[in-house]
């Protein structure tokens, strides 16, 4: 009986470490990011081109009397690996008479030029409205850098659709159009 | 002379009879053991979902406030231990395909993880563990007491959402990360 109890003693020590459990799990952790793009400076403005005509009448095609700046530069934010930018912009019409005809127009075309800077490299897109080929989309073709004033509009090269046509006198308006969307 | 003998007779029987009643007794031991252990009583799993973890901006949003269902989830734990120990630690938030972090941008979401345990003696032991881009060591404390008893006596939160640059934009997608609990005898 006492060898029976001495034996006994030992398992019970022994038994102990292994129960020395520790509850443990895990848990886990979700989040989404989705692909956005953010004009984080609103793309808006005004170009003020001033006075349009040569003294002789006729267009002058570097805008040289404009009165802001001939670019403007904004921030755009994009979550996702590239985008998608659509521009299109219409022809500086004169707000009495935009027709052409006689030798006399009341419509300006010219070139609006966005550059894109991207984390590589930039990209460019020239849009002609005398070409009136609608929205030019193109997909950037990288991630846009994140830094300030990443894209920059610049319009350029005034012109007629007859070069020698004299310009209405006049106001003469137009628009463009700049979207920035993920992909 | 008769009667003499008769009494003496009966006197020695009456005596000597008690004393052959001889009893058998011992002391029989009985033992038993608790070991230090801890157990999870509602399982240590389940999401915590913070959805959205951009600002408008696209950089990090640290206070997840777009999160479902809150930012902790408590857990019911025993232990038997007169001590016992906490311990966390997890990987950061990654990006499912791109967790790299260059030309302002990143695909990785640092976080800190507190864990937190009831104290028998009232209060609470804390663990406190921030992801980095070399994760740092679990993080273990000692509650120095015994764990309290009763449900959801052990807390896991999440908070302060971080980039490695703050000025980074988050790439898009979704992002994942795991906490490890351990509550430990001691």
């Amino acid at each position: 009986m006492k060898k029976l109890i001495l034996l006994a003693i030992p398992a019970a020590l022994v038994a102990s470490p292994a129960f020395a459990q520790a509850a443990s799990g895990s848990v886990g952790v979700t989040g989404t990011v989705g692909g956005r793009c953010a004009a984080l400076t609103p793309i808006t403005g005004t170009f003020d081109l001033g006075e349009l005509s040569l003294t002789n009448g006729t267009i002058d095609t570097a805008f040289s009397n404009h009165v802001t700046p001939l670019s403007k530069s904004f921030t755009i934010m994009c979550t996702s690996a590239d985008a998608n930018v659509s521009i299109d912009a219409t022809p500086l019409d004169n707000t009495g008479d935009n027709s052409t005809s006689g030798g006399y127009t009341g419509r300006v075309h010219y070139t609006a030029t966005t550059v894109f800077q991207r984390v590589s490299g930039t990209h460019t897109y020239i849009y002609g409205t005398s070409n009136a080929g609608g929205v030019l989309a193109a997909p950037l073709g990288g991630r846009l850098a994140n830094q300030p004033d990443n894209v920059t509009l610049s319009v350029s090269n005034g012109h007629t659709d007859n070069a020698t046509d004299l310009l209405k006198s006049g106001t003469y308006n137009g628009v463009i159009n700049i979207t920035v969307s993920p992909l | 002379m008769k009667k003499f003998v008769a009494l003496a007779l009966l006197a020695t029987a009456a005596i000597a009879t008690p004393a052959m009643a001889q009893s058998a007794t011992g002391t029989i031991q009985v033992t038993g053991v608790v070991p230090g252990k801890c157990a999870a009583i509602t399982p240590i799993t389940g999401t915590i979902t913070l959805n959205d973890i951009s600002t408008p901006t696209g950089t990090v949003l640290s206070s997840f406030a777009n999160n479902s269902g809150g930012l902790s989830r408590s857990f019911t734990v025993v232990c038997t231990s007169a001590n016992a120990s906490i311990s966390v630690s997890s990987d950061a938030l990654n990006n499912s395909t791109d967790s790299s972090t260059g030309g302002g941008y990143t695909g990785r979401v640092h976080y800190t993880s507190t864990l937190s345990a009831n104290k028998a003696g009232g209060g609470t032991a804390t663990a406190v563990y921030t992801t980095a881009d070399v994760l740092p060591a679990v993080s273990t404390t000692a509650l120095a007491d015994r764990l309290a008893t009763g449900p959801n006596n052990v807390t896991v939160a999440v908070s302060n959402g971080t980039t490695t640059n703050s000025g980074d934009v988050l790439k898009s997608g979704s992002y994942s990360s795991t906490i490890t609990v351990t509550v430990s005898p001691l």
